[in-house]
């Protein structure tokens, strides 16, 4: 989400309104996974975006819950301990319910990822996976504003024009190779939240596997990004979060 | 049957068809044998009788009134002990006998010939009394008023008669024994001729997975056990490697799976034992991260080295310039980090393949390159085009491989400075995923040393 600093124009603020009065004020989500720790962290996480979270640790307790209760998101993982997560997905479709359904799973293969998505999945992640990336697919899911949209992006004094593809900062323009301008506009659009390298990857490079990782292609790219972004002197917009990936916004958390 | 004849041994088995077959094909000769044998024993009579007949014919004549007269005398005014007239007898139209010359005592025989049946030219054996049998030739004989009578010629048979019943006793005493030594004989030899087969099944017995350094006795190599033994022992060659290939990896793949592992709990133990700032707080969950990801990367290295093999390919028509191009361009920044300079020579080849496996494969390459050769050095990719094949070359100007590491280099976490390319976050794998790739291609990865120093990295892809 944009953030609501004070520099933010009246038009951006009325903007930002609108989407959150037509969004659900708080969304409520349900996730089914079984191995607690990861029940935990994906609960809490969730949590700190404001959401109103609800665990289930089996097949039978999800299908009771999403009987008694309606949700805004399922977060279902595939293995579960009495129920295939597949039986709970066909069950609730099959009763007709519409809301959205991220898959959990630690098969990767493209049959299994071919099979979550015809049994009613609208998303599937495969662990081990980012929380960043859970984090951005399930604001997706609940069509939370993920991203920042339009053509001319903004962070503080940084500018850039996606059609053009011309980025200024402080009013100078930056000299950016082509993939730097992917790089940037991509980091623009989901500014204030993580990216990992998985989504450039996949989004910016357009690499669907990970038979072969671009990790230090990726590191080595930001790092010269940074270098011209980030001039001497001027405040830091691009920052690296260990083991995590990379964000650009104004403060570093 | 059928299952008790399987369970049998071979021994066993080829012996009775030894057997079988030659009490077949023996009986078959002695039978043939029997009636040669025969056959030619009655020639010399048979001539006889023919010399017999002209004989009689020269000086037989029968007079009106049917009485027969040799050289125009009366038979029975020639006295019969004495004259060297062979035997016949005439018999006429109606089979009434006409006259019979011969020296034998009628009392004494136990009966006489009966009138011949009317035909050409017949040879035929009877018995008229015990131990004595008549050979005789029948011919038709013109007799007055246009009638034709029978004349019969005729010679003791004794002494043919001995010689074939003596050969039918060799055959009956003979044949089993024959056959008899021909089952021992069978037996013994295939015994013998099967006897490396015996070795080789209890040598095979003491071969197990623990314990695959034996190998299988070859006695002949040229004969078909012998080839038998010599391919067992080119598999057990191959199975021998690849479970030698496979402790390997077993151990150093759980060595670089705990590496990552204890560096994450150490780390997060020591954090524990004293209260720290937020900020160190931080800095240690970055640091459990980054190995926590290190650690996933291995993982995904790995199954993708178990997978590549059976991956299924996606085959397209591939423009191996712009692929070659793609792979150069994404990782020209990392040369561009180490001031090296990274070159294509594209050579203009398309071919079939599979367009992400063989850029996984060059991508390996290069990078391998980047992170091996010294900083500031220049490295090339060159593409050749042949009739048959096209070569993507990377040629860089590090350090080589030395001779005894040569035949090493694509095996799994195999590194020439261990320390070293740690320190500089490789698993040793990419050699060997690209190995594994070019050959799920049909192609292969080669090396060369390069000019004057360095290395030639080849991927070879078939047409």
């Amino acid at each position: 989400m944009p953030d609501a600093s004070g520099e933010d124009s009246p038009i951006t603020n009325f903007l930002a309104a609108l989407l959150n009065a037509h969004a659900t004020p708080t969304p409520r989500i349900l996730v089914v996974e079984d191995e607690k720790k990861t029940r935990a962290s994906i609960t809490e996480g969730f949590q700190l975006e404001g959401w109103n979270v609800l665990g289930a640790s089996s097949g039978a307790e999800a299908v009771d819950l999403l009987e008694r209760e309606a949700f805004d998101l399922v977060v279902l993982d595939w293995l579960l301990p009495d129920r295939d997560g597949l039986d709970v997905l066909r069950h609730f479709r099959q009763r007709g319910h519409q809301t959205p359904v991220l898959m959990l799973t630690a098969r990767s293969t493209v049959p299994d990822r071919v099979t979550g998505l015809e049994s009613g999945a609208d998303d599937y992640l495969t662990k081990p996976f980012a929380f960043a990336e859970l984090l951005a697919r399930s604001r997706a899911l609940l069509r939370r504003p993920v991203m920042s949209s339009g053509n001319f992006l903004r962070c503080g004094d940084l500018h850039l024009d996606t059609r053009a593809r011309i980025a200024v900062r402080g009013g100078q323009e930056i000299a950016l190779t082509p993939r730097e301008v992917d790089i940037l506009e991509y980091l623009l659009r989901y500014q204030g939240q993580i990216v990992t390298r998985e989504m450039l990857e996949r989004d910016v490079w357009k690499q669907s596997h990970r038979f072969t990782s671009l990790d230090n292609v990726i590191d080595v790219q930001i790092m010269r990004l940074r270098r011209k972004v980030d001039r001497d002197g001027s405040e830091k917009l691009i920052h690296t979060l260990r083991g995590v990936g990379y964000r650009l916004g104004r403060e570093a958390e | 049957m059928r299952r008790w004849w399987q369970k049998r041994t071979l021994r066993f088995q080829l012996a009775t068809w030894y057997a079988l077959g030659g009490a077949l094909l023996l009986s078959a000769f002695s039978a043939t044998l029997y009636f040669y044998v025969a056959e030619r024993l009655a020639q010399p009579l048979d001539q006889q009788l023919r010399r017999d007949l002209e004989h009689v014919r020269a000086n037989l004549s029968v007079s009106p009134d049917q009485i027969l007269l040799w050289n125009e005398q009366p038979l029975d005014s020639i006295d019969r002990q004495t004259s060297d007239i062979p035997w016949f007898e005439v018999w006429d139209t109606s089979g009434r006998l006409l006259g019979r010359w011969w020296q034998l005592d009628e009392a004494r025989l136990e009966r006489v010939p009966s009138a011949p049946a009317p035909s050409r030219e017949t040879f035929s054996i009877f018995n008229v009394g015990p131990d004595l049998r008549i050979r005789s030739l029948s011919v038709p004989l013109p007799l007055r008023d246009g009638q034709t009578g029978m004349l019969r010629v005729m010679r003791n048979h004794v002494a043919s008669a001995g010689a074939l019943q003596a050969l039918v006793l060799i055959i009956v005493i003979a044949l089993p024994i024959v056959i008899a030594l021909l089952v021992l004989g069978g037996y013994i030899m295939t015994r013998r001729w099967l006897r490396p087969l015996d070795n080789m099944v209890d040598e095979a017995r003491r071969i197990t997975a623990e314990d695959l350094s034996r190998r299988l006795p070859v006695a002949n190599p040229n004969d078909e056990l012998g080839q038998l033994a010599t391919v067992f022992n080119v598999t057990l060659d191959r199975l021998q490697n690849s479970f030698v290939a496979l402790d390997r990896f077993v151990a150093d793949a759980s060595h670089e799976l705990r590496t990552p592992l204890t560096t994450l709990r150490s780390v997060g133990e020591v954090a524990l034992r004293r209260s720290r700032t937020v900020e160190e707080y931080r800095d240690i969950i970055g640091s459990m991260l980054e190995e926590s990801e290190r650690l996933q990367a291995l993982i995904d290295r790995l199954l993708e080295l178990a997978s590549a093999g059976t991956r299924t390919l996606d085959l397209q028509l591939v423009a191996l310039d712009e692929l070659a191009a793609a792979c150069v361009n994404e990782l020209a920044v990392l040369a561009e980090a180490r001031g090296q300079t990274l070159t294509l020579a594209p050579a203009g080849c398309q071919l079939r393949t599979d367009p992400i496996l063989l850029r996984q494969a060059l991508h390996n390459l290069i990078d391998n390159a980047i992170k091996y050769a010294p900083p500031h050095s220049p490295i090339r990719v060159a593409l050749t085009a042949a009739p048959d094949h096209c070569t993507i070359d990377v040629i860089d100007q590090g350090p080589g491989i030395p001779p005894e590491h040569r035949t090493r280099i694509t095996e799994r976490f195999y590194r020439i400075d261990r320390g070293r390319s740690r320190s500089e976050g490789g698993f040793g794998l990419g050699l060997s995923l690209a190995n594994a790739y070019m050959r799920a291609l049909g192609g292969s990865l080669e090396w060369a040393p390069a000019e004057p120093r360095g290395s030639i990295f080849r991927l070879r892809l078939p047409r």
